[in-house]
């Protein structure tokens, strides 16, 4: 992912958004390429607390809304979607997802803080009396809200972003 | 009204153990107030999931969207934590923060705003510690310093020489912390919830 020097020359277009300490995205890309673990002497890790943050950068694409924000190094990213279906067949692909989600960011040399979802399940039933009894009449779907959260560590927003994309798209399959 | 911080970093548990503690803590009043125990919620995102799930355990929640309590919501955190205790005055006001967040600033800002008092208790992934100890040594010595409990989270899954050197660490961080063991395999005994909550 990071196969060039991210100086002050960079051109790649993977920095458009502002930064209020660009040295931090710098030490970041070098990071993709190694693990953050116990052993790691990567160095970057060692600085002086202070709170930053940024803008939050949100779209809406295919009825999917998506936004992130950097805050103090972590890459907030939040996703929601909505759907008719039924939720109990949902409910296993939405764990398998955040799981592929979190390996995919660890494979890319991302840090997970927390990968999240919730399920706001909404099922409608109409009753009607026009004479004596009661019709009680079920939607034959739900509605679904769908919506998913990454805080990740060392991995560019966009590719967050692109991953939680994907993971709600798939679960409309 | 008293305050408790529950903070510790992202995934730590914090808000699985947010629910069997304010049960724990409404079971134990003894007020005749109508909200004895209520959540504020800090939301690292833009996007409500930890809140909708603690509404659903019949809590009333406050949320603050999108920033850490420490600094860009601190205004709204005060505005909060003073209006639900002018407004509904509760046995406690839980605040749980985002995973990112330097509990011993919220405990500050709302002592200098309001005159309010805070314990905290911080929750740590003894799961995850030793990876996350390195990368995120900043942030996580900076959650347990000035704590006054620790609950050392998810032991079923590390083993006894693992757990022991997350105590040790912890320790190290803060020696006049409470440490205390939980899974949520097991429920919380009544003697851990006492330490977190002073008692």
């Amino acid at each position: 992912m990071s196969e060039h020097e991210h100086d002050e020359n960079c051109t790649c277009g993977c920095h458009g958004h502002e930064h209020h300490d660009h040295e931090h995205d710098h030490a970041h890309a070098h990071e993709h390429h190694h693990e953050h673990d116990e052993n790691c002497t990567c160095g970057c890790h060692d600085h002086e607390h202070e709170h930053h943050h940024d803008h939050v950068h949100g779209r809406d694409v295919d009825g999917i809304h998506i936004e992130h924000h950097i805050q103090d190094e972590a890459c907030v990213v939040s996703g929601v979607m909505q759907l008719c279906g039924t939720y109990e067949p949902l409910r296993p692909r939405i764990a398998a997802a955040l799981e592929a989600l979190a390996a995919e960011i660890n494979s890319r040399g991302g840090i997970v803080g927390h990968v999240k979802a919730a399920a706001e399940v909404q099922q409608t039933e109409m009753f009607s009396v026009t004479d004596v009894k009661a019709m009680i009449k079920t939607a034959p779907t739900q509605d679904i809200t769908v919506k998913m959260a990454a805080i990740v560590f060392a991995i560019e927003p966009e590719t967050v972003e692109a991953l939680v994309e994907a993971a709600l798209r798939d679960l409309r399959v | 009204m008293k305050i408790l911080i529950l903070s510790g970093f992202l995934g730590s548990g914090k808000t699985s153990a947010l629910l069997p503690l304010a049960k724990y803590m409404v079971e134990q009043s003894r007020s005749e107030r109508e909200n004895k125990v209520m959540i504020l919620e800090n939301e690292v995102g833009e996007i409500g999931i930890d809140d909708a799930f603690l509404r659903g355990g019949g809590f009333k929640v406050d949320t603050l969207f999108s920033g850490c309590a420490c600094c860009t919501v601190s205004g709204e955190l005060v505005d909060s934590a003073y209006r639900i205790w002018k407004e509904y005055d509760p046995d406690w006001l839980i605040l749980e923060t985002t995973g990112v967040a330097y509990p011993q600033k919220i405990r500050e800002t709302l002592k200098n705003a309001c005159g309010l008092d805070a314990r905290i208790v911080i929750l740590v992934d003894a799961a995850r510690w030793k990876r996350l100890l390195i990368p995120m040594n900043q942030l996580l010595s900076g959650q347990i310093i000035g704590s006054d409990a620790v609950l050392v989270n998810k032991i079923d899954l590390v083993d006894e020489a693992a757990l022991a050197a997350v105590d040790a660490d912890i320790r190290n961080f803060e020696p006049n912390t409470n440490v205390f063991h939980i899974s949520a395999l097991a429920p919380v005994a009544a003697e851990v919830w006492d330490g977190v909550l002073g008692g």
